[in-house]
C-alpha cells in the first residue's frame, strides 16, 4: 500500500506515487541547480516539464492510472541526467563541474545536516548531528546537556540551530540526511522502513550497527577535522561575544565601578559621558549594535558552515552581507571615536596662587569626599576606588597630585591648578574652569578636599586638579604624619641639589604616596 | 579521452545542424524532432536537446507557436525563422565541404592515389 499525491505537471493532472514524486521533485531540484547560473533556464525547464507530462501521459492507460517509481525511473533515464547533458552549454562548464562533484558525492552518500523529527526529543536537532557524525544521539545529547549547565551556550546554540537547519521532510533528504544514495531502491526502502519504524522498535539497534560499519569512515581526511575544529572555535568565539555584547551592550548591566545616584554605570551610560553631542552617541551605539551582531552572527555562521559542511547560496549570500553591515558598523564607531579622540586632543591648564605663609613648616590636612559626615566619627577612608562619582549634574573625581619645588624667597607659596582637554585651546580652558576644588590656606594650615567636581555636561575630558607648593630652603611640609623635605636626604646625592622636585599623591581614600 | 566522449563531441558539433535541416522541412514539436534524432542515433539522452533549441531560439533562429494536444500536454511547435533558413543555408555548404574533405582524407590510401595518378 503506498500514497498517492496529485500533481499538476504545465496543466496535466497526474496521481503519482508519493516515493516517485519525491524522486521526480529531486530531479527538477538539480536541473534548476545546474542551470540556475543560466538566463533560458526557465525556458528550459518548461520544456522539459512538458516532456515529461507528454512521458507520463504515455505510461497511463485505462487500467493503470498512477504513475509509479519505475515509471519515473524510466523517464528520467529517458531523459537523461542533468549532469549528461547540461555540459554541452560550454558558459555553465565550470558550474557543471561544481553541479556534477555535489552529484558524485550524494552517490557516495555525502551526508547532510538535517533536523531528524522521527528520533527528536525536542526538534531533532541532536537526533541530525548524530545522523551526520554517525554517532549516537545519547552522546550529542549529553554535549548539549553539559554545555547547558556549564558556560549556557547549550540553549542558544540549540535555537541557532534550530532555526537555521532544515528539518528532512522528503523520503530523499532523509537519505541525504544518513548519507546514502539517491536511487529507485534506497528510496523505495526509505519508504518501507518508514512504515516499519512505526511497528517495531528493533529498528533502532539495526540503525547503530548499520553506523558502526561507517565509522571507520567518519573522518577521513584531515582537512573535515580541521575544518570541524575551527567552526566549534568560531561558534564558541561567537557565543562569548554575543554574551558579552548583550550584557555590556544591549543591557547594560552596571559594570563600572561609579559611585553614583543609581549606583554603578553600564558601558553605555559611560560612553554617553564621554562622547560629545547626543546624535553622535546614537551613531556610535548603533555602530557597535550593527558591527557586534554582524561580527557575532558571522562567526557563528562560519563556524556551523564549517563545521556541518553547509554549502548553499544563502549561507554564502548571509556571510557577504554580515561582513558588509560589520563593516559599516566598524567604519561608524571608528569615525565617532576619532571624532571623539579630537576632544581630547589639547591641552588647557589655568593656575591660581592659593595663599603664602612664613614659618618652619606646612601643614596639608586632607578633607574626604565624606558624602555625609555628620557623625561624631573622623573618616578615615571613603573607599573611594578611584573612579568617578556622579551625584546629580556633577561628576566628582578623587585624587590630587602635589608637587613641591623649592622656594624662590622665605615664604611657602600654594598654588592650585585646573587643567582639562578638549577639541581646542580655548574650549578647554573653558572646561578647566569650570573645576571646582576647595582648598584654602589658614596660617600654617592647607585645608585641600581630596575630590574635585565639574559638569556632567563637560563630558569627561581629563579634568585634573594639581597643587604646587614651593618650600623655602630648609623648611618641611607635613601631611598625614609624612613630612616632606626638599634636598635633605643624605642618603641621596641627587637630592643634594637644591633645585630637585618632588611629587606626591593624595589618593581618592585619604592616603598620600609619596614619588621619591 | 574515451571513446564516448569523442562520440559525444562529434554528435556536439552537427546537433544544431542537424535540428535545424529536420524543421526546415516542417514545422515540429520537441517530441518529433527527439524521434527523428533518436532513429538516426544522433541522441543518447532526451535532455541534450532543451538547452540546444532554447539557444537557437535565442539566436533568432528558430520560433514557435502553442498547439493545443488531445492526448497530452500543450505542444510548442518549432519552425525555422528568415535567419533560420539562411543560416541553414550556409551549413548545408560548410557541411558538405567538410564532409568531402573527411571523406578525402579517410579514404586516402597511399596505394589508391598511386592508381589514379597512373590512370
Amino acid at each position: 500500500m503506498k500514497k498517492t499525491v496529485s500533481v499538476n505537471i504545465k496543466g496535466m493532472n497526474f496521481l503519482i506515487e508519493e516515493d516517485a514524486y519525491e524522486l521526480l521533485q529531486d530531479y527538477m531540484n538539480r536541473l534548476s541547480h545546474g542551470l540556475r547560473n543560466e538566463k533560458d533556464s526557465k525556458d528550459i525547464i518548461e520544456d522539459i516539464e512538458l516532456r515529461i507530462a507528454e512521458l507520463c501521459t504515455s505510461r497511463l492507460n485505462d487500467k493503470k492510472q498512477v504513475i509509479e517509481i519505475e515509471d519515473i525511473q524510466i523517464i528520467l533515464d529517458t531523459l537523461g541526467d542533468p549532469s549528461q547533458y547540461l555540459d554541452e552549454d560550454e558558459s555553465s562548464s565550470q558550474e557543471f563541474k561544481e553541479t556534477y562533484e555535489q552529484k558524485t558525492y550524494q552517490q557516495n552518500g555525502e551526508r547532510h545536516l538535517f533536523r531528524d523529527l522521527e528520533n527528536a526529543s525536542i526538534a531533532g536537532v541532536c537526533a541530525g548531528i548524530a545522523n551526520y557524525f554517525k554517532i549516537d544521539t545519547i552522546i550529542i545529547r549529553a554535549i548539549f546537556l553539559i554545555m547547558f549547565f556549564f558556560g549556557g551556550f547549550g540553549f542558544p546554540l540549540y535555537v541557532i540551530l534550530w532555526i537555521v537547519v532544515p528539518k528532512a521532510k522528503s523520503t530523499i533528504e532523509k537519505l541525504r540526511m544518513r548519507g546514502k544514495p539517491i536511487t529507485v531502491d534506497s528510496v523505495k526502502e526509505e519508504v518501507e522502513n518508514a512504515a516499519k519504524r512505526f511497528e517495531t522498535e528493533t529498528k533502532s539497534f539495526a540503525n547503530r550497527i548499520r553506523r558502526e560499519d561507517h565509522l571507520s569512515h567518519r573522518f577521513s581526511s584531515l582537512g573535515k577535522i580541521i575544518g570541524a575544529i575551527v567552526g566549534v572555535f568560531l561558534i564558541i568565539k561567537g557565543l562569548f561575544f554575543l554574551v558579552m555584547l548583550m550584557i555590556f551592550g544591549v543591557i547594560g548591566v552596571r559594570v563600572i565601578p561609579v559611585q553614583s545616584d543609581n549606583g554603578y554605570l553600564s558601558l553605555p551610560e559611560l560612553a554617553k559621558m564621554t562622547i560629545e553631542t547626543q546624535s553622535d552617541y546614537n551613531w556610535g551605539y548603533a555602530g557597535v549594535m550593527v558591527a557586534g551582531f554582524s561580527i557575532i552572527f558571522f562567526l557563528l555562521l562560519l563556524g556551523i558552515k564549517l563545521v556541518f559542511r553547509i554549502r548553499n547560496r544563502w549561507s554564502r549570500l548571509s556571510l557577504i552581507s554580515l561582513f558588509i553591515t560589520g563593516f559599516i558598523g566598524s567604519m561608524m564607531v571608528l569615525v565617532i571615536g576619532l571624532k571623539s579622540g579630537r576632544e581630547l586632543s589639547i591641552h588647557g591648564e589655568l593656575e591660581q596662587e592659593i595663599g603664602t605663609y612664613y614659618g618652619e613648616q606646612l601643614t596639608i590636612i586632607p578633607h574626604l569626599s565624606a558624602y555625609a559626615n555628620n557623625n561624631k566619627f573622623k573618616i578615615k577612608s571613603d573607599g573611594d576606588w578611584g573612579m568617578l562619582g556622579i551625584k546629580g549634574d556633577k561628576i566628582s573625581e578623587a585624587g590630587i597630585r602635589i608637587h613641591y619645588k623649592p622656594s624662590s624667597d622665605s615664604l611657602f607659596h600654594v598654588y592650585q591648578t585646573v587643567s582639562a582637554h578638549s577639541h581646542s585651546h580655548k574650549a578647554a580652558l573653558e572646561k578647566a574652569k569650570n573645576i571646582r576644588h576647595s582648598m584654602s590656606i589658614d596660617s600654617s594650615v592647607v585645608n585641600l578636599n581630596n575630590y574635585y567636581t565639574y559638569p556632567i555636561t563637560d563630558k569627561l575630558r581629563i579634568q585634573e586638579v594639581e597643587i604646587y607648593i614651593e618650600i623655602p630652603s630648609g623648611k618641611t611640609v607635613k601631611i598625614n604624619n609624612e613630612v616632606i623635605r626638599l634636598g635633605a636626604d643624605p642618603f641621596n646625592e641627587q637630592k643634594m641639589d637644591e633645585h630637585y622636585e618632588e611629587k606626591g599623591h593624595l589618593d581618592g581614600d585619604g592616603t598620600y604616596s609619596h614619588w621619591d | 579521452m574515451s571513446l564516448e566522449n569523442t562520440q559525444a563531441q562529434m554528435r556536439k558539433g552537427i546537433l544544431e545542424y542537424c535540428i535545424l535541416s529536420i524543421l526546415d522541412k516542417k514545422e515540429a514539436y520537441p517530441s518529433e524532432i527527439l524521434e527523428t534524432l533518436k532513429d538516426a542515433k544522433l541522441i543518447v539522452v532526451e535532455g541534450t536537446l532543451y538547452p540546444l533549441l532554447t539557444r537557437l531560439k535565442n539566436m533568432e533562429l528558430l520560433s514557435y507557436r502553442w498547439e493545443e494536444s488531445q492526448s497530452g500536454p500543450p505542444r510548442k511547435y518549432f519552425s525555422l525563422t528568415k535567419m533560420g533558413k539562411a543560416f541553414l543555408e550556409e551549413l548545408d555548404s560548410t557541411w558538405s565541404e567538410l564532409s568531402e574533405a573527411v571523406n578525402k582524407i579517410t579514404n586516402l590510401q597511399p596505394s589508391e592515389s598511386e592508381e589514379k595518378s597512373e590512370l
